[in-house]
């Protein structure tokens, strides 16, 4: 039985069967199959791949630059806002101890003065 | 009637010769967190250049240290409320406002360096990876725990303080999930020091260690040095009631 499937569509689908058609097209059509199985190849497996091998070794391993390096993104600031940042915080945090510290030195001195004058009330 | 004193209270240690010691260990302690850091801030300036990061990778030195910081402060908070939870004691209750205020201090450290690497490092600042967003989940719930406290302050009632205690232990169910979600998830977060990374250069690694010894250091500091504040706030404020109890106007 003679099929009815148009030949650019037995192509893409099944290639053996352009095996019937004329010789210039069976040449077409093996290229295209082969162009389709490389770029197939390419997109599907080659290169994320590559791709993740690069990203698995930067997280996996930190490895000495060998050389002058040029850089895309500004490491260099973005390094130094990171020590700024811990620097600010640090510094931040040990002037909220001291505040906080002061405001309970200023509370006993008030208790104090509160013990000198004595109690208010005659029951106390 | 008792005599009522502030002396006692100069520090929470009490004694003046307990206080002098304890002021001279804080000194020598704080001298050496000081030379430990400097030290290291001269090892990382020493240590190589990452060949594909470049010199970005050296937040690396103190965002590994901030978050193992992070780590001793979360879990002093959950042993202090857990020792509240058991005692009912306010010295367990400070070490835990201590805890959680110091972890999320470095939290703050660990989610703004973080950040600035992975800018460089995956071209983003943030990516839902799980350790990120278990880092972020860790840091909320005891921001929220000190957000209790707060409100609550010195003189909160039991139940509050009975409530906050117990969202430190539920907070620190999260840290084993932080620190195992990139070997069970395996996001972007890089495994350089754990067993399936492939480590450092060899040249890398004096920073590191004396990085975590300084960040060690640190973290003990401003865990006593907090947990003395809040501990003399709870005596300062019961000796206020005291007072007033027995007609001292104005304390």
């Amino acid at each position: 039985m003679k099929s009815e499937t148009p030949y650019s569509a037995a192509v893409a689908i099944d290639c053996p069967r352009a095996s019937n058609a004329r010789p210039t097209l069976k040449r077409l059509s093996r290229i295209v199959c082969g162009l389709l199985l490389l770029s197939g190849l390419g997109v599907a497996g080659v290169s994320p791949v590559a791709a993740e091998d690069v990203a698995e070794e930067r997280a996996s391993a930190f490895r000495a630059a060998t050389g002058a390096e040029k850089e895309d993104v500004p490491g260099g600031a973005l390094m130094a806002g990171a020590y700024g940042i811990i620097l600010v915080l640090f510094v931040g945090y040990a002037w909220h101890l001291g505040r906080g510290q002061r405001r309970l030195a200023s509370e006993l001195d008030h208790i104090q003065k509160a013990l000198e004058h004595g109690p208010a009330r005659s029951d106390a | 009637m008792t005599a009522i004193s502030t002396s006692s209270l100069a520090t929470p240690t009490g004694p003046t010769s307990n206080s002098a010691k304890s002021g001279g260990f804080i000194a020598l302690w704080s001298a050496l967190t000081g030379a430990l850091l400097v030290t290291a801030l001269v090892l990382i300036y020493r240590a190589p250049v990452e060949l594909q990061m470049g010199i970005s990778q050296k937040i690396f030195y103190f965002h590994v240290p901030s978050a193992y910081a992070m780590y001793i402060g979360f879990f002093t908070a959950a042993i202090g409320s857990a020792i509240y939870l058991i005692k009912g004691s306010d010295r367990a209750e400070s070490v835990a406002i201590a805890g959680a205020e110091v972890g999320v201090l470095f939290c703050i450290v660990v989610l703004t360096s973080g950040p600035l690497w992975a800018r460089k490092a995956w071209g983003v600042w943030w990516t839902w990876d799980p350790r990120l967003t278990t880092t972020l989940l860790a840091g909320m719930v005891f921001l929220a725990y000190l957000m209790l406290r707060g409100f609550a302050g010195p003189n909160a009632g039991a139940t509050e303080r009975k409530f906050a205690a117990g969202l430190a232990i539920f907070g620190i169910l999260d840290l084993p999930i932080i620190h195992y979600s990139v070997q069970r998830w395996r996001g972007q977060h890089p495994t350089v020091i754990t067993n399936k990374g492939g480590g450092l250069d060899p040249g890398m690694y004096p920073a590191l260690y004396v990085s975590f010894a300084a960040f060690t250091a640190l973290v003990v500091l401003l865990l006593v040095l907090r947990s003395r504040q809040e501990r003399l706030a709870f005596q300062v404020e019961g000796l206020r009631q005291t007072l007033s109890e027995r007609g001292y106007d104005e304390v």
